[in-house]
């Protein structure tokens, strides 16, 4: 009988081990081992990876947990069946949901309530009956695991070459046969590999928040609990053969797999007589009618058939109930008055249409329902909707909680993983570094790149550390390496739910989220998919909030009565800003890359936004199709279809395929596949290694095509298209989605800027540029600011009418310091008891306000009283105003206060001014800081960003501003682009691999830079040389990213 | 008449306290060490030397003689001084006062980081800006309390200097006429010598418990001594004995040609003798045993065992400096059955017969013998960060001999110890 490793544990159990669930697969697979088990604290976080890996390789999985008790030790439980795995989930889920994060433990009659199909062990040296053995009580606790599990139990034997535990084992050997309980081998592996456990003592010292050289006896005694072979556990247990042959007995008990797991969908309530698919049909008619009523005869009848394709397709499948629910939710969004927009492939349905899930016609746009839901293909439908941000989301949430119940329903999990920066803060803490050299160190992993294998290294010694000489930074570098992507801890996925017919809790542990009210499931959103566990994703979107307040807003001061999906089509203001790049603010166009591009490809109507929101994506840059769409849509080069039959689907994006659509069609077309072998032929495609399935399919493919008569070479370009576009495209779905809020967003910019400039501000943080970059933008689209004032502002953005023009007033909102419940106190009471009188009359009316606030607001030009002091003077007259005094003193004080002249005090003007508003509030209504220098600039040559717009290919000039984005796209190659900021707008900037390293300390440190380059074709500077902006320091929000 | 007062700032403040010290002496009499300098009255010098800045100048060239980075201050003030000095640290040069000390920050006063904030942002950046603003505006809105931060401000600052610099030791020294080869003769002219210092250090209302002994030999080489005590004692027949201890551990080769010995300085311990039997050997009396153990088996080989806090080959070390630690309680706490270890040293070299993987016999040059029984292997290894090690163990059943330990080291076999 060979050893089965029945107890290891993975990085899941969060700095406990040194290996991730794969890399125990792996090795366990090297060594010849048929069946491990994965038994990790707490949590069953990596099972369903430990699962679907193991499958792989040929090995099978066991799923279990080690359980703390209330003395620390740990009781690892076994599932033997589905009820065991059931009990198991829903005890990690009491015991985690019943006290605050990271302080759970199961006491003794949580473990009896549990424990049936359960089969337990009496664990290793941090196991309950080490720590019962040495508090001298092992002989009644083993009496109590036997009476809980009965001939469950069995006692676990490990042996790592250390004396005291041999000890240990020998008192276990005498309890056992004592009270006849059975006894089996095992290494309780904490890494799969010898070298692993330098990892795992790394991870020992994260954890106890201790240095490598001062963790003493934390660290392992030596390396021995990695993967052993058969052979290994022989020699080690000769004396007990036993115990290691018992292993494959053990495992051949437990019969579960999370194969098992059958996930059902919550029913949906039913009158008699009905049944969810009646049901579900019902409703779709009825809706299908109200959304269809202006619709043609030849429509009607292409509906109805798309209708009893998709319902019957849905019926098979057994989702009737999924799809009524989420048409419940959004439901609930709407009789709540909360936008909601359903996206990604639901947009495909014409059910998910008229449930008023999505709001995109599948019809109108020729959408296919098989990139959705296919007939053959054992893939969940996956429904995203997008709601507005904040409390509108969470509303939602709730209810889906109240609905379904707590154990009903949890967001899926987030896990979050060690990268550049904090792998390098947490492995140089462990390594010693103090907070000089971990700031130094970390400056070096900027926010847009995480260095691998060598790179750190590189790094180090441009830095002048070489760590050749240095044993310590050589161990730190290559702990560096290993501990990325390794799981630091859980988090929260943005906005998936999984909702189940039975207790949740019975499928997957439930355990509380940082957020209160929140619960997570310890699954993450690709563990669901690979479980097939139907989840529906409420997604927070920034833009929705914003496009939601922008319609009450221009309610409210335009007199216009705009929805979503009512904003006028087609009008020549919106693509003319828009084939202008000029986009700041406007939904999924505002990028860097969208402004660089829409000059060139020039949207005229709204398909060609659906594609632009397609095609500045990794997959079309890297798949060389956005150069090619550019040049068709510049008539540079001829449109290509490669073969006449694909021309009907290609024609709408030039010959070159974009979305995911478009390829199952071409199947379909071309080689009569149906719907679902599309659907197929698109998954096999997207997979990098070729398979058995792929080749077949692909066979299918060439027939077909042979059978409509289509060339041989043909088949061949076409078959390469076809593999190469698999892996990029994007559903045309998603895409329509998206680009109806762009359109609606650019809609609302261009027509009413003031109201979508005050929704965007009082949603912000979202999109891609800084609230500063926003406000200079506006302005320079002539949209005037007023400041902030205690008595007028709000505490979020106001829009002010002024003789028929709109100005924006600066909320409280961004005066940074001051709390929500503050600011919204102030208002209250000013509208309460009118104006404030001056500072004393702010602190006497709202005494909760504390010293640092009054100083922010004062600073932050929030208390100039109609401009009856000067920023300072507000501050000096608050600092006298905040001496406590008593009742007797108030009056005169106050009067005193007024009196007070503060000569000795400068008025804040000039830059000193805009850096004032930029350090207090983020943003500031006066003139860029560029503008302060601009005489001097223009002196030496160098140019604004709007003349720099005059260069001509092959000039070289100088351009200077404020850096508000520094991106290193993945897929450009390390290519860095730069845009700097000023007066007159922006500016952007390639800067190639080799200049980048050579300016590269100037680049990350410096918030203002003259760039030196030479303009090229594509309407950006290739930069030559970079040198600080001196003389200017003022705060720059810039927008670092991979 | 006003006052000056002159401060260096050094970046090597703690390394070159003497040197400092030594420099400041040739000003003043009156000084104080201060965490990162020092700060002495040269009030009067302007009559020898100049103004201040001339005495600054005059300080400076001092410590560039000797070698000594720093900067250098005299002001009217000492908070003045200190500011100046400290504003320039590690460049040496001079700065003058007082204009330059209005253009210096304001975070250089010693002010709440918040108060600092609101000063920032009111523009108030230098102190020549917070003199500029009325002082009882001030007052008003910080407190009495400002007042100080004013004063110094205006360099009027109160601070007073507090000497504390004081001789730390006392010496004692004898050159002989010949060299003299054998250290006992000596010691009735040290029991002499000691005598001379210990009546000295009394006088003064203190004691010692580190002696600097050192003997210049014929060969015109140093030797040097260093003999503490874990109390501080007066006694002369003790410290003779201890100090025979040590120097015959460690002879000097040849003849002694003079002898140096300094005493630290350290409070005396109350003690009160006699009154009660102690439950443990007198200090002094363990003092000496211990020394006479150095002297039987070396140094290296007597001290306090520590458990140590560190996986290492050997968890335990030598503590040579410590005293042990006495438990007078008589509360019985449950006693577990403890198997008492004997380490070897060195560690005796053993053959060892494996046959079939099974550890069979094992000679020694004390013994030979069957292995019974035996466990192991016992495995350990760690600082794989450093300098990493590994050790294999068994322990051993030798048939007619006993319990041991027993270690491979490469090829070789070791018992380490054994059983009790």
């Amino acid at each position: 009988m060979s050893f089965c490793e029945l107890h290891t544990r993975s990085a899941f159990s969060f700095l406990s081990s040194g290996s991730q669930p794969e890399g125990l697969i792996d090795r366990a697979a090297a060594l010849g081992l048929h069946t491990v088990a994965l038994l990790d604290r707490d949590t069953v976080s990596g099972a369903v990876r430990f699962h679907f890996e193991a499958k792989e390789k040929g090995i099978r999985p066991i799923i279990g947990s080690e359980i703390t008790l209330e003395d620390g030790s740990l009781l690892p439980l076994v599932p033997i069946d589905l009820n065991g795995y059931q009990n198991l989930s829903r005890l990690i889920t009491t015991v985690k949901l019943r006290n605050k994060k990271g302080e759970h433990f199961a006491t003794r009659k949580d473990i009896e309530q549990h424990s049936e199909n359960l089969l337990c062990y009496t664990g290793g040296a941090d196991g309950f009956m080490h720590n019962s053995i040495k508090a001298g009580r092992g002989q009644a606790d083993l009496a109590w695991l036997k009476y809980v599990f009965e001939d469950r139990l069995y006692v676990e034997l490990q042996r790592h070459h250390l004396r005291s535990e041999e000890a240990i084992n020998q008192s276990l050997l005498g309890l056992a046969h004592k009270l006849k309980v059975p006894f089996f081998a095992s290494n309780g592996p904490y890494y799969a590999d010898k070298c692993d456990r330098q990892l795992f003592d790394v991870f020992t010292c994260i954890k106890n928040h201790c240095t490598i050289y001062d963790a003493g006896k934390l660290l392992s005694e030596n390396g021995e609990r990695y993967l052993k072979t058969h052979e290994q556990m022989t020699a080690l247990f000769e004396d007990h053969p036993h115990a290691v042959d018992i292993t494959s007995e053990i495992a051949s008990r437990i019969k579960f797999s999370l194969d098992e797991l059958s996930y059902n969908f919550p029913d949906y309530p039913l009158l008699p007589g009905e049944t969810m698919d009646s049901l579900l049909r019902k409703k779709v008619e009825q809706r299908t009618i109200e959304r269809y009523r202006k619709s043609n005869k030849a429509t009607r009848l292409q509906i109805q058939a798309r209708l009893d394709k998709e319902l019957r397709i849905i019926k098979t499948k057994k989702l009737a109930g999924y799809f009524l629910i989420v048409g419940d939710i959004s439901d609930f969004c709407k009789n709540e008055g909360i936008l909601s927009q359903g996206r990604g492939s639901a947009a495909n349905s014409i059910v998910c249409y008229s449930l008023g899930i999505t709001a995109v016609d599948p019809i109108e746009h020729k959408l296919l329902f098989e990139r959705f839901l296919s007939e053959k293909y054992e893939q969940y439908p996956d429904i995203d909707i997008d709601l507005p941000s904040g409390d509108d989301r969470e509303k939602v949430i709730q209810h889906v909680y109240e609905i379904y119940g707590r154990r009903g329903s949890g967001m899926t999990a987030n896990v979050i993983c060690y990268r550049g920066k904090s792998a390098v803060r947490e492995v140089g803490k462990a390594f010693g570094f103090g907070t000089d050299v971990l700031d130094r160190l970390s400056k070096l992993v900027s926010h847009y790149e995480t260095f691998q294998g060598d790179e750190l290294k590189a790094r180090l010694k441009e830095e002048g550390v070489d760590t050749a000489s240095n044993i310590r930074l050589q161990k730190f570098v290559e702990m560096y390496g290993r501990i990325l992507d390794y799981p630091r801890h859980l988090g929260q996925h943005s906005g998936g739910m999984v909702i189940s017919l039975d207790r949740l809790d019975g499928i997957v542990p439930l355990e509380p989220a940082s957020m209160e009210n929140r619960t997570i499931i310890q699954w993450d959103k690709d563990d669901c998919e690979r479980l097939k566990i139907v989840k529906v994703d409420l997604l927070g979107l920034g833009m929705m909030a914003v496009l939601r307040d922008s319609i009450e807003l221009i309610r409210e001061h335009d007199g216009e009565d705009l929805d979503l999906y009512k904003v006028p089509s087609n009008d020549p203001k919106v693509y003319e800003a828009i084939q202008k790049g000029d986009t700041i603010g406007m939904f999924q166009v505002e990028s860097r890359a969208q402004i660089a591009f829409l000059p060139k490809s020039k949207p005229r109507n709204f398909y060609d936004i659906v594609v632009q929101v397609a095609i500045i994506r990794p997959g079309p840059v890297v798949g060389n199709m956005l150069n090619a769409y550019i040049n068709r849509r510049q008539g540079l080069e001829p449109i290509d279809y490669i073969h006449e039959r694909l021309k009907p689907t290609l024609e709408r994006t030039l010959g070159v395929p974009l979305f995911q659509e478009q390829l199952l069609k071409i199947a379909m077309d071309i080689a009569d596949f149906t719907g679902s072998e599309a659907e197929e032929l698109r998954r096999a495609m997207g997979f990098k290694r070729p398979d058995r399935k792929m080749e077949k399919i692909g066979k299918n493919l060439r027939d077909g095509m042979t059978r409509n008569g289509i060339p041989a070479d043909v088949q061949e370009r076409i078959v390469d298209y076809v593999k190469a576009f698999a892996n990029y495209g994007f559903p045309e779905s998603h895409a329509f989605s998206f680009a109806l809020l762009a359109y609606a967003s650019a809609y609302f910019i261009v027509h009413h800027r003031a109201c979508f400039m005050v929704a965007m501000f009082n949603n912000y943080p979202l999109g891609f540029y800084s609230a500063a970059t926003l406000v200079k933008d506006a302005q320079r689209h002539g949209l005037h600011f007023r400041p902030l004032d205690i008595n007028r502002s709000q505490y979020i953005f106001t829009v002010e009418d002024d003789d028929g023009e709109q100005c924006v007033r600066l909320g409280l909102r961004y005066v940074r310091g001051l709390r929500q419940e503050i600011g919204e106190a102030v208002i209250e009471e000013r509208e309460k008891d009118g104006e404030f009188a001056s500072v004393e009359d702010l602190i006497r009316r709202v005494p909760a306000i504390n010293k640092r606030e009054v100083r922010a607001l004062s600073i932050a030009g929030a208390l100039n009283f109609d401009g009856t002091v000067h920023r300072r003077e507000a501050l000096w007259h608050s600092e006298l105003a905040l001496q406590p005094t008593g009742d007797l003193f108030d009056e005169s004080l106050s009067d005193n206060a007024k009196k007070q002249e503060a000569p000795f005090l400068k008025k804040l003007k000039g830059i000193e001014l805009v850096d004032a508003d930029l350090r207090k509030t983020g943003i500031s209504i006066g003139k860029h800081p560029m503008a302060f220098l601009r005489d001097e600039l223009s002196s030496h040559g160098i140019l604004s960003a709007m003349q720099s717009r005059e260069l001509v290919t092959g000039d070289i000039a100088s351009v200077a501003g404020a850096v508000i984005v520094r991106q290193r796209p993945m897929t450009a190659k390390n290519v860095v682009f730069i845009t700097l900021e000023d007066e007159t707008g922006q500016s952007n900037f390639v800067v190639m691999p080799d200049v980048f390293e050579r300016y590269r300390a100037v680049i990350n440190q410096n918030d203002y830079l003259i760039i030196r380059g030479i303009f090229e074709d594509r309407g950006m500077l290739k930069a030559i040389h970079f040198k600080p902006v001196l003389n200017i320091d003022t705060e720059v929000i810039s927008h670092d990213f991979r | 008449m006003s006052r000056s007062y002159a401060c260096i700032v050094s970046p090597n403040a703690k390394e070159d306290k003497e040197a400092l010290v030594s420099v400041a002496h040739q000003f003043a009499y009156s000084m104080e060490v201060l965490e990162d300098g020092i700060l002495f009255d040269v009030s009067g010098l302007e009559r020898l030397i100049g103004k201040r800045s001339l005495i600054a100048r005059k300080i400076l060239e001092e410590l560039q003689k000797h070698n000594l980075p720093g900067s250098v201050a005299v002001a009217e003030t000492i908070e003045t001084a200190t500011l100046l000095a400290r504003r320039n640290d590690g460049v040496s040069n001079v700065v003058h006062s007082p204009d330059t000390f209005q253009k210096l920050p304001l975070s250089d006063l010693p002010i709440e980081r918040d108060t600092l904030n609101v000063f920032t942002d009111l523009g108030v950046r230098r102190i020549e800006d917070l003199i500029e603003i009325p002082r009882e505006e001030l007052i008003g809105r910080y407190g009495r309390e400002f007042e100080e931060i004013i004063d110094i401000a205006e360099q009027k600052g109160s601070a007073v200097l507090t000497p504390n610099v004081k001789e730390s030791e006392a010496s004692w020294s004898y050159l002989l006429d010949s060299p003299v080869e054998d250290f006992e003769q000596l010691i009735f002219l040290l029991n002499h010598g000691l005598d001379n210092l210990f009546v000295r250090i009394a006088h003064i209302g203190l004691s010692t418990e580190q002696l600097d002994l050192s003997f210049e030999l014929s060969n015109r080489i140093k030797r040097n001594y260093e003999i503490k005590t874990s109390f501080p004692t007066l006694e002369r027949s003790f410290w003779l004995k201890l100090i025979n201890l040590r120097v015959s551990l460690d002879p000097p080769e040849t003849g002694i040609k003079a002898v140096n010995v300094i005493a630290h300085f350290a409070k005396p311990r109350p003690s009160q003798t006699g009154l009660y039997a102690v439950s443990r050997p007198e200090p002094q009396s363990l003092l000496l045993t211990v020394n006479k153990l150095k002297k039987l088996v070396g140094e290296e080989n007597v001290g306090v065992p520590m458990i140590l806090d560190q996986r290492a080959a050997e968890a335990f070390a030598l503590d040579a400096e410590a005293m042990p630690i006495g438990r007078e309680s008589l509360e019985s706490e449950p006693t577990k059955p403890i198997i008492a270890f004997s380490y070897f040293r060195p560690p005796i070299r053993a053959e060892v017969l494996v046959r079939k993987g099974r550890l069979v016999f094992i000679r020694t040059r004390y013994f030979s013998g069957h292995v019974i029984e035996y466990s192991g292997i016992w495995r350990a290894n760690s600082k794989w960060w450093e300098n990493s090690w590994e050790t294999q163990e068994w322990d051993v059943e030798v048939e007619a001999q006993g319990v041991y330990r027993l270690c491979k080291a490469g090829h070789e076999w070791f018992l380490i110890g054994e059983y009790d």
